[in-house]
């Protein structure tokens, strides 16, 4: 299909440029109630994207078309003749697509690579239920998706890579009744590699959440520090990552430059530092070029609280003028603090472990949510806690932010264990 | 508009190969899903043109297997290859008999006979991309010239056409419908101060939605330069006036994922204690279902082959059902409601809920604004997450008014994120106003996941909860 479809888009004269973004995937998927099995489905499946560039004078314009996979070559011929058209009619300033690199293409590294996905579900699932030996906590329910993806962009460049990816998640719904409560507790678990240990820990720790979020007590809280853990602290990050972007500065709405402190002047805490990571192996999100084919390397967003850089598509990169624009990339990994956990959480706190979507303005800085389970320390005792939200403005926090000095991968971070944060106000 | 060609055009093969299963497999069913549509989008500083989000092409076979059921999802069905395809299919979904040792006990899938073809035509005209340009750069124009503080303008239009076949060996059905969403979001800028607003209009008819959009352009701009102005909250318990956005986002997320069965079946949900009980206060009533209005999830059949319907869930404060795909409802000995649904044909469909909403009551908004003595009214949906077995609320409010001794005092305060227990906050509801608005534009998922066209809304609601 993918020559046919080059074929077709050498033959159309109206067109400059053109990019086939071919991804097929294939996956196996388990659908547990409680410990019996509901449903398996498995999936093979292909999505081959193309788009289509067309120059006017100092403009250039784009469109895009999903081939289906009855088309024939008259079929992508018409699609491709249609998107032209359109492709016109949606004229921007003049962008170039990028060109093949001489950078060395990494390896998304898995050890899913070659196994039967319908067979693993037999290691997988007793790792996920052996948990629940000698327990009073169940699972009410468990999801689990392996997949593999295979990658192809092609662009009239010259571009042509090809990659593998694979990716695992299993949902787990926990659940703890006592005392005439039941409660649970949703969690997601994604890899790049399977590792049934580890599987087996994190559903440890959700049976855990879910017996402490039965125990927890509704009570007024007082306004202490607030401790956010490593998948927050990512999505706290996001804020700064995001005005950083090319796409930000170019529609006006980044307030950070390049050079100057993120975190403003007098900062009481600790300085922020960000990385962006192509390849992190906690994260099934990894890749080693991103859709347009870019060539991927880790980038140093913001060092000791100063942007070094931007970041972003090839195409905002182009407008802003930048010589290697850095490609898109989904990894943080943020600096170490110098604070250890256990310094960290000698003041009294209120630790959210489990929101139920913590939100963040990527405009204004507001950052909260409500929180199914918390960890409250008055200064002697801990106790769960849970009705209670949180809610403030990172540009009035960000000068007030202390890290550990332990180092966690979860999922798409690596970075400090845990965050402290002063002046977020919990209701 | 009209079918889709291409799975007319596979129709029989799709027959065959359901015919050759059930020879293996005593239940078998094919749904083909062929989504196309346009997404036209015009910025500030860009704009561009191309296939819809919602775009899919493909089939997804379920059979049950003699222990479970089980699903294989492709892209082609090939009247050549049909016993490679058959092949591909049953190697796909043989597991271990370790894995199946234990399943879920379910009654057989209902195949009552039927054979019907749905059509619903679009109302109105269908722009081409070429005045599609002009009139969303027109909209663009006329948001920037309101005020120098709209730094960024975006407006996206989508249109797109669902043609969906089911086959079993009872059921032969087709329906093709069509939707259109257009979204407007000015950015305003004050320095460092940057605040967005946004609004939306989805219905069975571009024009139409072009149209109000066309209109909304100040009040949304001024909003927006309103909203630079605003503070935050001060936490508290507070009266609260909902507009309809807002009261469909509580019959939505605060309530209504709780009474999708599959979460009875999964022990999930803890409305499956409160059936005939009150969960609500009197002058509570909600609808569910993709024919109980026409909006962005009304469809004909489900993507489990059931027909569509209108689902009382509570009724004068009472809940009266759930509503269930056709898996949790063989699993829980009830009829399906027709609200099984997939993100796509390569997803499971789960239970989700269509069309949300409270009906209208007698009240009048003016009435409900002057009986504040210290409240908000609450406005446009920002997000919302739901918790159906411990029925905690997560909504959140792009903006409040606040409202002093009936009167609003110009106060604005943004986002507003509500919070609490869902009953304490239903049971609250003391008036309810007479007009009901149902929005159809948004998505939702389920957990985080499994999004889906969904729409919801309702009249004014006067409540108590807990803002912060």
């Amino acid at each position: 299909m993918i020559d046919r479809i080059i074929k077709c888009l050498k033959e159309n004269k109206d067109l400059t440029a053109w990019k086939i973004d071919s991804k097929k995937t294939e996956s196996s998927e388990f659908f547990f109630v409680s410990t019996n099995l509901e449903t398996n489905r498995a999936t093979n499946t292909s999505d081959i994207l193309v788009t289509v560039y067309v120059d006017k004078e100092d403009k250039r314009g784009s469109s895009s078309f999903f081939v289906d996979p009855y088309f024939t070559e008259e079929d992508i011929s018409a699609k491709i003749k249609e998107t032209v058209f359109a492709a016109g009619l949606a004229l921007n300033a003049f962008f170039e697509l990028p060109f093949p690199s001489k950078e060395k293409i990494l390896k998304n590294e898995s050890n899913l690579e070659g196994k039967n996905f319908n067979e693993l579900v037999d290691i997988i699932a007793p790792a996920v239920f052996r948990t629940l030996q000698g327990k009073e906590g169940t699972i009410n329910a468990t999801e689990i998706f392996l997949y593999k993806f295979t990658n192809r962009i092609i662009n009239s460049n010259g571009i042509d890579v090809s990659f593998a990816s694979y990716k695992g998640n299993i949902e787990i719904i926990p659940s703890w009744a006592k005392d005439g409560k039941d409660v649970e507790v949703y969690n997601m678990l994604e890899f790049s590699s399977l590792d049934t240990k580890s599987i087996t820990n994190e559903v440890e720790q959700a049976l855990q959440e879910a017996l402490d979020r039965c125990n927890a007590e509704t009570i007024k809280l007082p306004q202490v520090n607030v401790i956010l853990r490593a998948e927050d602290i990512a999505r706290m990050c996001d804020f700064f990552i995001s005005d950083l972007s090319y796409g930000s500065k170019y529609q006006k709405i980044s307030k950070f430059e390049v050079g100057q402190s993120v975190q403003g002047d007098d900062v009481k805490g600790d300085k922020l530092s960000i990385a962006l990571l192509p390849m992190l192996s906690s994260s099934a999100n990894s890749s080693p070029v991103d859709s347009d084919g870019v060539v991927l390397k880790e980038i140093e967003l913001i060092k000791d609280g100063v942007a070094q850089s931007r970041h972003g598509s090839y195409r905002f990169g182009y407008y802003l003028k930048e010589k290697n624009p850095t490609g898109l990339i989904s990894n943080v990994k943020v600096g170490l603090g110098n604070k250890s956990e256990e310094e960290i959480r000698k003041e009294p706190y209120i630790e959210c472990v489990r929101f139920s979507s913590l939100q963040l303005n990527q405009y204004n800085g507001f950052f909260g949510g409500e929180v199914r389970l918390a960890y409250y320390f008055d200064g002697e005792k801990k106790i769960p806690v849970t009705g209670l939200s949180i809610s403030g403005n990172l540009e009035d926090m960000k000068k007030h932010l202390v890290f550990s000095n332990e180092e966690v991968k979860v999922k798409r971070y690596q970075g400090p264990s845990i965050c402290q944060i002063k002046g977020i106000k919990v209701a | 508009m009209t079918f889709s060609k291409f799975l007319a055009s596979k129709h029989d093969a799709a027959k065959t190969l359901v015919n050759k299963l059930l020879q293996r497999y005593s239940y078998v069913s094919l749904l083909g899903t062929h989504v196309t549509g346009t997404n036209v989008a015009v910025m500030t500083s860009l704009q561009s043109v191309s296939d819809t989000n919602e775009r899919q092409c493909g089939f997804v076979v379920k059979v049950f297997t003699g222990k479970n059921y089980a699903e294989y999802s492709f892209n082609n069905l090939d009247v050549n290859h049909l016993d490679e395809l058959e092949e591909e299919i049953v190697k796909g979904i043989t597991i271990s008999e370790g894995v199946t040792a234990e399943v879920v006990k379910t009654t057989t899938i209902d195949d009552t006979p039927l054979v019907k073809t749905f059509y619903r035509p679009v109302e109105g005209k269908i722009p081409s991309i070429e005045e599609l340009m002009q009139r969303l750069n027109k909209i663009k124009d006329k948001a920037h010239k309101y005020d120098s503080r709209i730094i960024q303008v975006r407006i996206m239009y989508g249109f797109y056409e669902v043609s969906k076949m089911f086959i079993s060996q009872n059921r032969d059905l087709c329906q093709n419908f069509a939707w259109t969403n257009v979204y407007l979001f000015p950015v305003a800028r004050e320095g460092s101060n940057i605040k967005s607003a946004y609004t939306v209009a989805g219905y069975n008819n571009p024009m139409k939605c072009l149209d109000e959009i066309e209109k909304k352009v100040d009040s949304q701009c001024q909003l927006c330069i309103d909203l630079l102005k605003s503070t935050f909250i001060e936490p508290g318990v507070y009266d609260i006036i909902c507009e309809p956005s807002i009261t469909g986002l509580i019959a939505h997320e605060a309530f209504g994922h709780g009474v999708e069965m599959d979460m009875f079946v999964k022990n999930r949900a803890m409305a499956k204690n409160y059936i005939n009980k009150y969960v609500a206060s009197k002058l509570v009533n909600m609808h569910d279902g993709a024919s109980a209005t026409l909006s962005a999830a009304s469809y004909f059949f489900d993507d489990d082959g059931v027909l569509a319907s209108d689902t009382l869930i509570i009724k004068d404060g009472i809940l009266q059902t759930g509503i269930s795909d056709i898996l949790s409802a063989s699993e829980l000995g009830t009829k399906p409601t027709g609200n099984g649904r997939r993100e796509t044909y390569k997803r499971k469909a789960y239970t989700r809920m269509t069309n949300t909403f409270f009906s209208a009551g007698t009240d009048k908004v003016e009435d409900m604004i002057k009986s504040i003595k210290h409240g908000y009214l609450l406005c446009d949906t920002n997000n919302g997450m739901e918790d159906p077995k411990n029925w905690g609320i997560q909504c959140t409010c792009e903006y409040g008014r606040e409202i002093v001794d009936g009167k609003f005092t110009g106060k604005i305060v943004s986002p507003v994120c509500m919070s609490g227990y869902v009953p304490n906050l239903l049971g609250s509801i003391s008036m309810v106003s007479e007009e009901v608005v149902v929005t159809g534009a948004g998505h939702c998922g389920k957990g985080h996941k499994e999004w889906v066209p969904v729409s919801d809304g309702g009249p004014y609601i006067k409540a108590r909860c807990k803002l912060g």
